[in-house]
């Protein structure tokens, strides 16, 4: 047995926690609901990019599952943002 | 077969500041087939409510002021801070550090646990000033989606309680590396699908 030392990945867990908090806060005290709308959007996407990188280590697997997933998130985003913007032009 | 992860690529992993990306992949290549076509149905979601939404902005963003963000944000911060003890426990098994893995693993079903409890909450106070699924097209869009997403959670607690048993039980060996791998690669899913499904239904805001 060896022993597993220091914990891993720890910034992207304090960012991640940083980056919800400061979503909430945007939502919260927004004087603009759609900027603050777009904000938590591309917040969340970012959010999800850190997990599949560094929780999921997907840069370390063959490329088409990184692409597979990278377009995920894309889309994701794509359909949310677009989908509330459509209502506003 | 997936080519076996040499040590010194198990490693780079590890540390991530170093080897060759490309051929390994954490987990059983099965259950990342599984995971690209959840994603897919959630995405499928995604699109189901923003085109509910297209149809009826108004209803949309009144019914959203009901919903509990703070119980929201606490369910979030549960999920990635879960998360990030999964990448402990990995990365303690890839040590053969039974200890730590079960000790990690552990806490990770504490919080799999604290977000059932926090949800089951949040449905109990909407149910009791009278909100349910049938209350109309947005609620109908956020229990199914969020009751989707909760049994998610549900059977990711019991493959988790199962990785925990076997850590117990069995050899830390190459097997149960690929298991704790495919489990954490399926509890991270977990994760990301609530990022979106938080921003989704709880922060989107009127103009």
């Amino acid at each position: 047995m060896t022993r597993a030392r220091r914990p891993f990945a720890v910034w992207p867990w304090l960012v991640l926690v940083a980056a919800t908090i400061a979503a909430w806060l945007v939502t919260e005290n927004a004087a603009d609901g759609r900027l603050a709308t777009t904000l938590v959007i591309v917040i969340a996407s970012i959010k999800i990019r850190m997990i599949v990188i560094y929780f999921m280590e997907v840069p370390w697997t063959a490329r088409r599952w990184r692409l597979a997933l990278e377009l995920w998130i894309g889309g994701a985003c794509l359909i949310v943002l677009g989908g509330y913007w459509f209502t506003y032009i | 077969m997936w080519p076996e992860p040499r040590e010194h690529r198990a490693g780079a992993l590890l540390d991530h500041d170093s080897g060759q990306p490309g051929d390994y992949l954490p987990g059983d290549p099965g259950l990342w087939v599984f995971i690209l076509a959840d994603m897919a149905m959630f995405g499928v979601f995604f699109l189901i409510f923003t085109l509910g939404r297209v149809g009826n902005v108004p209803l949309f963003d009144a019914s959203r002021q009901s919903l509990h963000r703070p119980l929201g944000v606490l369910n979030t911060l549960i999920l990635l801070t879960s998360s990030w003890l999964m990448v402990q426990a990995v990365h303690a098994a890839r040590h053969t550090d039974r200890a730590r893995t079960v000790r990690f693993l552990a806490l990770v079903i504490l919080l799999g646990c604290g977000f059932v409890v926090s949800k089951i909450t949040e449905y109990s106070a909407m149910i009791r000033v009278g909100i349910s699924i049938f209350t109309n097209d947005f609620f109908m869009h956020y229990f199914i989606f969020t009751g989707f997403h909760f049994m998610h959670v549900l059977f990711g607690v019991a493959a988790l309680s199962v990785t925990l048993a076997k850590a117990r039980r069995d050899m830390l060996d190459r097997r149960y590396r690929v298991w704790i791998e495919s489990v954490g690669c399926y509890w991270h899913m977990v994760d990301l699908l609530w990022v979106m499904l938080f921003a989704m239904l709880y922060l989107q805001s009127a103009a």
